[in-house]
């Protein structure tokens, strides 16, 4: 078993060292750095394998509303994740408005969006990750823009309930179909599950996708780190190729995982 | 149901927001009471896709749209109800709270509860606590308080809201009921909080405001 050690949650782990992150929490790279830093370390320490920057939030869109440079806070929370010393996934989430018809946002608005962050952001980390995402188009044009700006290796990550939809409708079986299409290296979930509740949705992509597989669910609720790393190993022993963690997970929680894939191996 | 009723339930349901005004205008000639039009025909649509939305035979995209050709139908009608004295069923005010500036979900809830009769006052998004308790201050006439949080890191903002809106319930003894939802919120977590109820998706939020709204006017 020679599964790849992502790394957990951000935004849970450095709210519970600053407090409140504010209203544009993408902002604690510059305000925090040192904070920030140090989760990526200890990440690093627990033995996490590849580090995901603090840019989920990042967008041109956000920029213009929380007036910062985008190229700026790009290099500035990929070089705070650089200081761990391990490669980089660049981290993009969904942008957090809708498509038209049922949403605002024209197709090209949302590739400007993506294209924007991945020209400036992907050049110096050495993956990208798309992640947390729920609409197969807000997906496909984000897995267009990666393709058409970078040439680094894409992860892609939805996120799903327990029958295998996205809250927009689309299926395991839709969504791995589209990474393929769209020449994901790795396509996978996170969030919203902990991985006691996501076993049906890792079996669906097993059964409908070659694509190596990356599981990131959220800790057990009023579990530890133990408990999150033994359920963790059911992935693992089927072949998920990156394993990490979501909300509510911490180094601890790496840590566990990564002794139990190293005591397996 | 008439024919004509039934055709803007139909237009609702699936969504048919250029063809919804036209019908409603055509029902209103054609002398179907404006009440009726509302109650029967777009409230029963959105009731049906509530449903169906639960039962996930629909998503998120199919209810946006279904809501907005309602929107559509209730600007060419609201004269009319205006004129037939019909009067939403109860008051709610919502909004994301601080810090977070997630407007999907809330906008969806807003909807559904707006689908079910409300009115329904959106105070958007990153709402400082103080303005939904001042917009309490200023009407008295709100009966109901929705809060939303999308983020992990924005339930200490719900915590927060719902603390004040308890104080400002305790010292004025107003009778108000207050609502949280949001990706990350639990049952668990509003009871923790102090909050009267929570609904885990969009559909049941509108139920669970008309419950609360029984509930107030049972005196609980």
């Amino acid at each position: 078993m020679n599964a790849i050690l992502l790394d957990g949650s951000m935004g849970l782990y450095l709210q519970s060292k600053i407090g409140d992150l504010g209203k544009y929490p993408e902002l604690t790279n510059i305000s925090h750095a040192s904070q920030v830093r140090e989760i990526h370390a200890e990440y690093a320490a627990a033995g996490a394998q590849i580090t995901t920057s603090n840019t989920f939030l990042v967008s041109p869109y956000r920029s213009t509303l929380a007036e910062y440079d985008i190229t700026q806070m790009l290099m500035k929370s990929l070089t705070n994740a650089l200081s761990a010393g391990l490669p980089i996934a660049l981290d993009i989430g969904p942008l957090g408005r809708l498509l038209e018809p049922y949403g605002e946002l024209s197709a090209d608005d949302v590739y400007a969006e993506f294209a924007a962050v991945i020209s400036a952001g992907a050049p110096v980390a050495d993956y990208v990750l798309l992640e947390t995402f729920a609409d197969l188009r807000e997906i496909e044009i984000a897995l267009r823009a990666a393709n058409e700006c970078c040439s680094k290796p894409v992860f892609v990550t939805a996120t799903f309930r327990a029958d295998g939809t996205t809250y927009m409708g689309a299926t395991v079986e839709q969504f791995a179909a589209c990474a393929n299409m769209c020449g994901a290296n790795v396509v996978g979930f996170n969030c919203t599950l902990n991985p006691l509740e996501a076993r049906e949705v890792f079996d669906r992509f097993k059964a409908c996708t070659d694509i190596p597989l990356l599981v990131q669910p959220n800790q057990i609720e009023g579990a530890g780190a133990d408990e999150f790393a033994d359920a963790m190993m059911w992935y693992v022993e089927r072949g998920a190729a990156y394993v990490g963690g979501c909300c509510g997970t911490t180094p601890a929680h790496i840590k566990a995982l990564g002794d139990r894939i190293r005591d397996a191996s | 149901m008439s024919e004509k009723l039934q055709a803007i339930k139909t237009a609702v349901e699936n969504g048919k927001v250029k063809v919804v005004a036209g019908l409603v205008e055509e029902a209103l000639a054609a002398g179907e009471g404006a009440k009726e039009i509302l109650n029967e025909a777009m409230i029963g649509a959105m009731s049906v896709v509530g449903e169906k939305f639960k039962n996930n035979e629909i998503f998120v995209p199919e209810m946006l749209i279904a809501a907005r050709a309602m929107k559509k139908g209730v600007e060419v009608l609201a004269p009319a109800l205006k004129d037939a004295g019909s009067e939403p069923i109860g008051k709610l005010i919502i909004g994301t709270v601080a810090g977070d500036l997630h407007d999907i979900g809330k906008n969806l809830v807003a909807m559904m509860i707006e689908g079910a009769g409300f009115e329904v006052l959106d105070l958007g998004v990153d709402v400082p606590t103080e303005k939904f308790v001042d917009t309490l201050k200023e009407d008295p006439s709100i009966q109901i308080v929705a809060l939303s949080a999308l983020l992990t890191t924005t339930m200490p903002a719900m915590k927060d809201a719902t603390d004040a809106l308890n104080a400002y319930r305790k010292e004025t003894g107003r009778k108000l009921k207050i609502l949280v939802g949001g990706a990350p919120i639990t049952q668990a977590y509003a009871d923790e909080i102090g909050a009267d109820g929570y609904s885990e998706d969009a559909a049941s939020a509108a139920e669970l405001a008309k419950k609360a709204l029984a509930d107030l006017k049972a005196g609980k």
